[in-house]
């Protein structure tokens, strides 16, 4: 830092102090930036040559990591690691998934735009996939890509010439049905749980591009054939929709031998279509765990999925801040702050013309109260509010509690409130007791 | 700006300000301090309305400045603080839900000590109670409050005040057994050796630093004068420490550069000129280090000897 020339200080520390001292409402006012340009211009001209005003000044600033907190009853001071070091972090994790996935998919992705360049330049259908199969059952093709597991896969498949036979038998069978007409959903539903794949595929022609994806993510987990039938289905993806039909049969043919006792393979088809069908709240975790191939359970799955995951909504955002890490305060003009790490507090809306005076947090539930017993509540962090009518509330709500299963209201008219936590639901709440 | 040593307490109401839009102004703010809670009359709010208008505006304060003020008043604040001056229990109830630990935080924020800072908060209830009998009648320190800021900022700021004043009347009354003990009572007076200083340069460092906005100024005495770190200036104006790094060092380059320019015109060759700031430069560096020899004990008040 430059420093200025001693004379600067000598002749700075020795100018008379510029009119009369401010007083603390004025001082205050400087603080908190409420003060009129005229006003503020003449509480700085006597600051400038006052140490004495200067010194209050800086002592009665507010130091933000002194903010008053309101965590949660019963919960440690949070003291998790700095922001800095999070955001870092969550880019390095970011960086290695995404390395991490490009190892590992560049490879198969190179192999099958090579399998489906060939596939193309051979104009037609079946001729693609035949060559395609023998690409799979011939590893050692010059056009192939040299990729350890691509390789194994070919490997894997290489025993499989049989079965790609089959398959063009299935695909023939399946053309002679489509054009019978024989897609009724009944039938659909009652062949699924026999091979939920191929009826999946049959379902939705226009989720093609997951159903390839599908196709890899059941192989993936189901060995040499689910493996098998899974590259094949990739190298159908180039292809037109007859061909992708055909190829959709692949898992229904890998499963075919296995079904009376359910193979891995179809098993975690056959637990998707369930999933679909039965369980669709359990989306999200079945989400997780197999990234992009949300269509692997189906096109019912898959467009129940899509449409729970689709809006992104403020709710689901607020419900994954961790709780834990939030701290709440009450500005002294009545408005709610939270904050992620004690050093930037940021309003939270939750009621116009409310000035509110207690908060306490409970994990991801929150109550604020205020001015003429308004009570809110939110379930989500702070991510909603709903206001909770407490009868018989005279005055303000200026404490608020939580023991155990019981909130605690204190007013400003001397009235103890107990509430129990069961009542934040859809009636408002009634004190079960009073004193 | 007024002086503030005594509440001002004015019977009408403030001078060209009058009308039936300040009636109907007084009235909105009456509905929103929710005055009423705390049992404090209308006219009484009326009264404290006009009490601040008084204080605060100049006679000739236009219709615009007045609502300006009135508007930025904490109305609801003011009616608690008064209300509980007047000594209304609910009013007391409601400043102590709210503040009570607000305030022992700030204390012990202030004194950097448990035990000082609870201190200080419990003499400020004392003076906010109002102990202290004026004509027969108890005096609350909370009428001072006039509502410009928030209740909670002006508590802290008399908290500040009060402190400043315990640590002198502390400092004064320091025996000479303590003198002994800290190996003071013979230390020789630090005095300032008298620098031969050309008044064309006087003048021209006069010159420059008044020229400068209050605001520089500010920065400059509490980063140069007082010692206080960028951070803490940043604090009092409500900016980034990052701001207040740049301009110190624009400030300090400027007034260089304004100094030279003065003493150029106040007759000095710029070869001259720039000689006796260097020269000042070299005092202040032999300074800063016989400083730092014998500054092993910071005084919180360096500057102020009064």
């Amino acid at each position: 830092m430059v420093d200025v020339s001693k004379l600067a200080r000598a002749r700075m520390a020795q100018a008379p102090v510029a009119g009369p001292h401010p007083d603390a409402d004025l001082l205050t006012a400087f603080r908190e930036r409420s003060l009129a340009a005229g006003e503020r211009e003449q509480v700085l001209a006597h600051l400038a040559t006052c140490a004495d005003c200067r010194e209050i000044v800086a002592l009665a600033s507010p130091d933000q990591t002194e903010e008053v907190e309101a965590l949660a009853p019963g919960t440690a001071k949070p003291r998790g690691l700095p922001w800095p070091v999070l955001r870092w972090g969550a880019v390095a994790t970011a960086v290695a998934v995404v390395a991490v996935a490009v190892i590992i998919e560049a490879p198969k992705r190179t192999a099958e735009n090579a399998a489906a360049r060939q596939a193309a330049a051979a104009g037609n259908e079946d001729k693609a996939f035949a060559s395609a199969g023998k690409k799979v059952a011939q590893p050692s093709s010059a056009t192939e890509q040299p990729a350890s597991s691509d390789s194994r896969a070919r490997a894997d498949a290489a025993p499989k010439q049989a079965e790609v036979a089959k398959l063009e038998a299935s695909r023939k069978e399946e053309q002679e049905k489509k054009q019978n007409g024989a897609r009724d959903e009944d039938r659909a539903l009652a062949s699924a749980a026999a091979a939920p794949p191929s009826v999946q595929f049959r379902q939705d022609r226009a989720a093609e591009a997951d159903r390839s994806t599908a196709g890899k993510a059941t192989a993936g987990g189901a060995g040499a054939n689910a493996q098998f039938a899974g590259r094949t289905t990739g190298l159908a993806k180039a292809k037109d929709d007859k061909n992708s039909v055909v190829l959709a049969e692949a898992p229904r043919e890998a499963q075919a031998p296995a079904k009376p006792a359910p193979t891995p393979a179809p098993e975690v088809s056959a637990e998707g279509y369930t999933m679909a069908r039965s369980a669709p709240a359990a989306a999200p975790a079945r989400a997780k765990t197999s990234s992009g191939s949300l269509s692997a359970y189906g096109p019912g799955y898959a467009g129940e999925a899509a449409a729970s995951s689709a809006p992104v909504t403020m709710d689901a955002m607020h419900a994954q801040l961790k709780p834990a890490t939030l701290r709440w305060t009450v500005t002294s003009d009545g408005r709610v702050q939270r904050s992620p790490d004690g050093r930037v507090w940021t309003d939270v809306p939750v009621a116009k013309h409310v000035k509110f005076r207690a908060l306490v947090a409970n994990g991801n539930e929150v109550w604020a109260g205020g001015a003429r017993g308004a009570l809110y509540y939110s379930a989500n962090a702070g991510g909603s509010w709903r206001p909770q009518p407490v009868a018989e509330v005279n005055g303000d709500i200026i404490r608020l509690n939580v023991s155990g299963q019981m909130l605690i209201i204190s007013t400003s008219s001397g009235q103890t409130i107990e509430i129990s936590h069961e009542v934040f639901g859809d009636q408002p709440a009634k004190p079960p007791s009073s004193r | 700006m007024s002086t503030g040593a005594k509440p001002v307490r004015p019977s009408t109401p403030p001078a060209g300000v009058a009308g039936h839009w300040l009636e109907r102004l007084f009235g909105e703010l009456w509905l929103e301090s929710h005055a009423a809670d705390y049992g404090l009359p209308q006219l009484e709010f009326l009264r404290i309305l006009a009490e601040v208008g008084a204080k605060y505006l100049p006679a000739e304060a236009a219709p615009g400045d007045a609502t300006a003020l009135y508007r930025s008043l904490r109305v609801e604040e003011l009616a608690l603080a008064r209300a509980c001056a007047a000594g209304h229990e609910r009013a007391w109830e409601v400043f102590l839900g709210r503040f009570r630990e607000k305030l022992f935080d700030a204390g012990r924020a202030i004194a950097r000590d448990e035990a000082t800072g609870r201190e200080l908060a419990d003499s400020l209830y004392a003076d906010l109670y109002g102990t202290e009998l004026r004509d027969g009648e108890r005096r609350s320190k909370l009428l001072f409050y006039m509502g410009r800021g928030s209740l909670e900022g002006w508590l802290r700021t008399v908290l500040a005040q009060e402190y400043i004043n315990r640590y002198r009347s502390h400092k004064k009354l320091v025996s000479l057994e303590e003198e002994g003990e800290e190996g003071v009572q013979f230390a020789a007076t630090a005095r300032e050796e008298p620098i031969a200083v050309d008044p064309r340069l006087e003048a021209a460092v006069d010159a420059a630093l008044a020229a400068l906005p209050a605001e520089d100024r500010y920065v400059l005495a509490s980063y140069f004068l007082d010692q206080r770190t960028l951070a803490e200036v940043a604090r009092t104006l409500g900016v980034h420490e990052s701001t207040i790094s740049r301009k110190l060092g624009k400030l300090t380059a400027q007034l260089r550069k304004h100094v030279l320019d003065a003493l150029v015109k106040r007759g000095m060759s710029r070869r001259q000129a720039e000689e006796a700031l260097a020269a000042d430069v070299r005092d202040l560096q032999v300074n800063i280090r016989a400083r730092l020899a014998q500054d092993s004990a910071a005084a919180p008040f360096s500057e102020k000897e009064r």
